[in-house]
């Protein structure tokens, strides 16, 4: 079918020309056993919240595309009182979804019916090991609450999601992808060991050593196999971290760049944040003197990036050159002007050193790339498939927004793992997986939801076509997950999922 | 949320401002009426606000809305005018000629007490009453003739900085610091407590001139990584109530922790009362001045 916006037949600018919207929510589960289940947990002592108007708050995640209404929310605060939720969620065959931070962008932690576990009421910090350099935490705390936690004693977490507001078990069971994964891994592989409540509702300790199965299976695993409700985790001492950026205007380059510098560990920290892809920021940060020296004499002449000031020069001569540009100029010019002094506040700085990288990061992060709505879909690939897939990705991005963001990251691999089957990590990974995270910029502008989705759509197609993995692929996207990873692969896990969830019950609408 | 003492000792999203902030997008204010009476008006939300909501005043109004009229008693002189520079001290303050002596030393000469604090309209704001506008406009007005104003409650702070932002107002703690006459006399071993409905009635100024304090003398602080003051819990209005859903024995507990202190220093007086179990001196601001004899 074809279409014309010329007036003759009217199609709205927002409207899906061409293009077929792939996903949609899942329909609500119908109620049935709720009342039974309801006054079950009562008599266990479990308060279940079904105020319509508190329920409200789980309306929707950080996506905002995603929307659903549970029938009720418990506010976990045990794992024993997980365990009873559970066990009654199988005899009586209620979905149950599980929140962290919300800050999924697929709707995979909002339920379409069933009972909301709120998981943020198990937030406290239990104990911290200097000497062990380990620490035990509820898993329903905010990464930035167990930061906050762990400075007190001089000690901070090792890789963590950018925005600190995401939960730890949350984040367990999806990967976390830092900027300093490129040295240290995701934050799903700094877990020792975790304790689960499994979808019968038994309460089991797991490692690497005592039921790896299942430890496996957790982490990375979309909540599919249990609810993790305690994590031990390693940490390091806290220290303050210099950061350097580098200006690129190839975009090319620049990843080309990052990936030389992941391979041959060059910093402790790296990334690129984008403005467009006019004016590309590598960011390189060390948590030491000694590794920043070394840096500077070994690789600094290596890369092609600029300092701020060349950078300025050669963007203003190509600007002069092509007049026609100038709101994008201006734009890069007022996006600099806010952007940078955010990501290095001075109350947040002593002696040239960022002291709370995270917090900076995380505020900035909200503030210049969260807005009210999260469209975020990213591709997760190989070294090999990193500079063409995220050239391809940028390409869809400037069909659909003005303006946008590309943030892309190195995510070091600790062998082959099974946690890594079925997840973000992509299968013919080496060594080292890249992801980038496509970010328009909606800047309060009013899109539709289909409009945002196709979007998604097509930046998910680029990952068939190239077979790539996703960070997010769960909710809205499952449709996604066996046309990446094959029906083989998704039948087992099934299997898996069947016997270890009868009712098929928990995080129901997420990967299955 | 991250920072909210109500969050952090209820584990109750629901009783948050974002929490109310949702379900008013589908409900009216009958059914936030409990949230509404847990805040406790520290304003640690407000610099944290993604969306730059002034949650404090938001809720302030929001409570008022239904609540009783006031029956706070004012202290007003009529036809009374603060003229030159004015401490405006609460009562505990008041009450104690030694404490009220050494702050006005440390104040400064040109510096006298208003007998009218304003504490009948922060209390009323604190207990969700509806304020008089005939009283905060006056209480206004005779104030606009002040040169500079000290204020020793945070709620106070931040009725003059919202109807009169031109007003030279600042907080005690602020005073001190700028007077650079606290950074001598604090170091590494001290934990200075900062009073937190003052810090974030005026968070964007205050979190350099605190962080300079910190920087130069090397002292503790009950800030977060965010650099939101954790408070206490306690107030002028609530130091008897043990209803609430803030347990200041909780929240000092957790200013504490990590944090080896020797002497604790507290901006807002009623701050000494919750710190008092801890061995540690516990002094209020002006009283570090005067065991160092720096006063002049």
């Amino acid at each position: 079918m074809s279409y014309k916006t010329d007036g003759s037949k009217h199609i709205g600018k927002d409207s899906l020309i061409g293009i077929p919207r792939q996903q949609t929510n899942p329909s609500r589960w119908s109620g049935k056993g709720w009342d039974a289940f309801v006054g079950e947990l009562g008599s266990s002592g479990i308060d279940v919240v079904t105020e319509p108007s508190k329920l409200s708050l789980y309306r929707s995640d950080a996506g905002g595309v995603a929307t659903g209404s549970c029938h009720g929310v418990v506010i976990a605060r045990s794992s024993e009182m997980i365990a009873d939720i559970m066990r009654a969620a199988q005899k009586h065959r209620i979905p149950v979804t599980v929140k962290g931070g919300g800050l999924t962008t697929e709707g995979e932690s909002v339920a379409f019916g069933g009972l909301q576990l709120d998981m943020r009421g198990m937030s406290k910090v239990i104990n911290i090991d200097r000497e062990d350099l380990t620490v035990r935490t509820e898993a329903g705390i905010y990464w930035h609450s167990l930061a906050e936690s762990l400075r007190r004693y001089g000690m901070d977490y090792l890789s963590a999601p950018l925005n600190m507001t995401s939960s730890v078990g949350g984040t367990l069971g999806v990967g976390g992808i830092d900027v300093n994964s490129p040295r240290l891994g995701c934050s799903a592989d700094q877990a020792v060991a975790l304790k689960v409540v499994t979808p019968r509702g038994d309460i089991v300790e797991c490692s690497e050593e005592d039921n790896r199965d299942l430890f496996e299976l957790v982490l990375l695993g979309y909540g599919q196999f249990g609810i993790i409700t305690e994590a031990t985790l390693r940490i390091r001492p806290f220290t303050p971290i210099t950061m350097h950026y580098f200006y690129y205007s190839s975009l090319r380059e620049a990843m080309e760049d990052l990936k030389m510098l992941t391979r041959e560990d060059a910093a402790d920290y790296l990334g690129i944040l984008t403005m467009l892809d006019r004016a590309i920021n590598l960011l390189v940060a060390f948590d030491s003197d000694e590794r920043e020296k070394m840096f500077f004499s070994n690789w600094r002449n290596k890369i092609r990036g600029h300092g701020e000031m060349g950078f300025a020069v050669r963007t203003a001569a190509h600007y002069l050159l092509r007049p026609w540009k100038l709101r994008e100029a201006l734009y890069l010019l007022d996006r600099k002007r806010t952007l940078l002094p955010a990501l290095s506040p001075s109350h947040h700085i002593a002696s040239g050193k960022i002291v709370d990288r995270s917090v900076v990061f995380s505020r900035a992060v909200w503030r210049f790339w969260g807005g009210r709505q999260m469209v975020i879909p990213d591709l997760a690939t190989s070294e090999d498939k990193f500079v063409d897939a995220i050239l391809k990705g940028n390409e869809v991005c400037k069909k659909y927004f003005d303006h946008y963001t590309l943030y892309c990251v190195g995510i070091k691999l600790h062998g082959k793992l099974p946690r890594y089957e079925l997840s973000c990590i992509p299968p013919d990974a080496q060594d080292f997986a890249y992801g980038c995270e496509f970010e328009p910029m909606l800047e309060g502008k009013t899109y539709s939801r289909d409009y945002l989705q196709s979007f998604k759509n097509e930046i998910y197609d680029i990952g068939v076509e190239m077979g790539t993995s996703y960070y997010r692929f769960g909710g809205m996207m499952k449709g996604y997950i066996r046309r990446v990873f094959g029906d083989e692969l998704v039948d087992r896990y099934l299997k898996m999922k069947e016997k270890a969830d009868p009712s098929m019950i928990l995080n129901r609408d997420v990967i299955f | 949320m991250l920072s909210c003492p109500v969050w952090h000792n209820t584990g109750d999203p629901f009783l948050t401002f974002c929490g109310r902030a949702r379900i008013l997008q589908s409900s009216t204010e009958e059914n936030i009426r409990d949230s509404l009476n847990a805040c406790i008006l520290c304003g640690s939300c407000e610099p944290l606000c993604s969306y730059d909501i002034n949650t404090v005043d938001r809720t302030i109004d929001a409570r008022s809305g239904s609540g009783e009229r006031t029956g706070g008693t004012p202290v007003t002189v009529p036809g009374a005018r603060a003229n030159g520079k004015v401490l405006l001290a609460n009562s505990l303050i008041l009450n104690d000629d030694t404490i009220l002596k050494r702050t006005l030393e440390a104040l400064g000469e040109e510096w006298s007490v208003f007998e009218d604090n304003g504490e009948d309209i922060s209390a009323s704001l604190e207990a969700g009453n509806q304020v008089d506008n005939y009283r905060v406009n006056e209480f206004i007005d005779m104030l606009s003739t002040a040169d500079e104003i000290v204020t020793t409650d945070g709620l106070i702070f931040r009725v003059i900085k919202r109807f009169m932002p031109e007003l030279n107002v600042m907080g005690l703690g602020e005073r001190m610091i700028t007077r650079s006459v606290l950074e001598e006399m604090i170091g590494p071993e001290d934990l200075y407590i900062i009073d937190s409905r003052t810090y974030h009635s005026d968070f964007k100024k205050l979190a350099s001139i605190y962080d300079g304090l910190r920087q130069k003398t090397g002292c503790m602080m009950n800030l977060d990584l965010n650099r939101v003051a954790t408070p206490s819990g306690v107030t002028i209005h609530n130091r008897n109530e043990d209803k609430k859903l803030v347990d200041p024995a909780r929240q000092v507990a957790w200013i504490l922790e990590g944090r080896p202190a020797k002497r604790i220093i507290v901006e807002k007086i009623e701050d000494r009362e919750p710190f008092s179990g801890y061995p540690a001196d516990v002094l209020f601001i002006t009283e570090i001045l005067e065991d160092n004899g720096n006063l002049g």
